[in-house]
């Protein structure tokens, strides 16, 4: 986890810098949701059945009208008990234990969002994709005895949909909500991927506008 | 530097500081087990044994204490009696007959408490606590124990109960005295009197081999 953080802050760190150059040109649109997941098919045996804490960010730049281009983040974490079951370790020998697993996702992305221009229309519908890596941190536990850092960076891609709605009298800031995929191969534990579906709802708002 | 640029940074620096409390607000499994579920229950046993080949077994009158692989003490008082019980009681419900040990049991049964002060994962914390019991014990002056499997040796910083069952019947001709089963139980709190039963059943249970009939 230690490993995790600290290359997702040098990570930030160069989002950081790079948006700097950015913002000299551009607008930036910076947006923070909660998210909600719920892990797709197989990786629900690793990650349970929902996610209720997660977060997500995002900051994007318009390239026109219609066209953004950014970087997104967040933090899911997943966790689920199973109850005490026996388990075979080799031919002789079994454990009999409560297995836990743990995982925390933290994806660092490319984005690029498409909203369709629909005159003054209060909502505003958007398409959006991301890709990029995800950290994923990994554990399981047999009883209160298990296996710790198992850190890893995985592919990951993210395509969603969404409304957002703009406030105030410039439009500077809003509400925004959507749903989206997230595709996240990963190999452990007997598992083939981490996919999910997320829902997310919060606020963006224009830097410096 | 332009009030946008600050602007941006700001957020940026704000949204790192988001992330790591995000982060912090991880759940932590270790926080969310009850005593129970935090037992884990190992069992390991020799696959060549016939089980039903042996009818009957004496059991230690108490519990060895092993500290940090040395063994400190035998003790004798209402919680060693109660795991003493509980391993009669599954012993017997599979079919095995309880004889003193100067009558040639064909089994041996030994509890151990274990501690120690290291720290290890979960399956490697076997040893060979069986042969703690000097086989004199047994009325077989002068030979050792035999193990047919092998153990990832390591410990950990909490205790341990181990059970141990010899084989007597065999001895002789093997020159040795095999351990036939190992059951192992660690986790928060685990040597107490009313846990007995529960523990011991835990392991019978996962051990269907293990009867005479």
């Amino acid at each position: 986890m230690k490993r995790t953080i600290y290359t997702s802050m040098v990570l930030l760190a160069l989002l950081l810098v790079n948006s700097r150059i950015h913002a000299q040109q551009q607008t930036g649109i910076l947006g923070i949701d909660y998210r909600y997941s719920l892990p797709l098919g197989s990786s629900q045996e690793m990650l349970g059945r929902h996610s209720a804490n997660g977060i997500g960010a995002s900051l994007l730049f318009p390239l026109n009208g219609q066209w953004y281009l950014g970087g997104e983040t967040g933090f899911q974490d997943y966790y689920i008990k199973y109850p005490r079951d026996v388990y075979n370790i080799d031919k002789d020998n079994q454990i009999s234990a409560v297995l836990t697993n743990s995982v925390q996702v933290l994806p660092l992305m490319l984005k690029g969002v498409y909203a369709p221009s629909l005159g003054h229309s209060a909502v505003k519908p958007y398409l959006s994709l991301a890709a990029g890596a995800a950290m994923v941190s990994s554990s399981q536990f047999l009883g209160e005895f298990g296996n710790y850092g198992s850190d890893n960076i995985r592919f990951m891609a993210r395509g969603g949909v969404g409304v957002a709605v703009p406030l105030g009298r410039k439009q500077s800031y809003g509400l925004n909500a959507g749903a989206d995929y997230s595709y996240l191969p990963y190999h452990l534990y007997g598992q083939d991927n981490l996919d999910s579906w997320g829902l997310h709802a919060g606020f963006y708002f224009y830097l410096g506008k | 530097m332009n009030n946008k640029s600050i602007h941006m940074k700001n957020s940026l620096i704000g949204l790192v500081c988001l992330l790591l409390l995000a982060v912090g607000c991880k759940k932590e499994p270790l926080n969310h087990l009850s005593d129970e579920e935090s037992r884990i229950y190992i069992t390991h046993y020799d696959t060549t044994a016939n089980f039903a080949s042996f009818k009957t077994y004496a059991i230690s009158d108490s519990v060895a204490t092993i500290v940090n692989g040395q063994l400190d003490s035998k003790e004798k008082n209402a919680t060693s009696d109660a795991y003493i019980a509980a391993l009669d009681q599954y012993l017997q419900q599979r079919g095995y007959t309880k004889v003193a040990r100067e009558n040639q049991p064909d089994l041996a049964v030994t509890v151990n408490k274990v501690i120690n002060t290291q720290t290890f994962v979960y399956n490697d914390y076997y040893d060979y606590y069986g042969n703690y019991w000097d086989p004199g014990y047994w009325g077989y002056w002068g030979y050792g124990y035999g193990y047919p499997y092998s153990y990832g040796v390591y410990q950990v910083t909490e205790g341990a109960l181990s059970f141990d069952i010899l084989d007597l019947k065999n001895a002789a001709t093997k020159n040795r005295i095999m351990d036939l089963w190992t059951g192992l139980v660690r986790g928060e709190h685990i040597y107490q009197p009313t846990l007995s039963n529960e523990q011991v059943g835990v392991l019978f249970g996962q051990s269907p081999y293990l009867q005479t009939n």
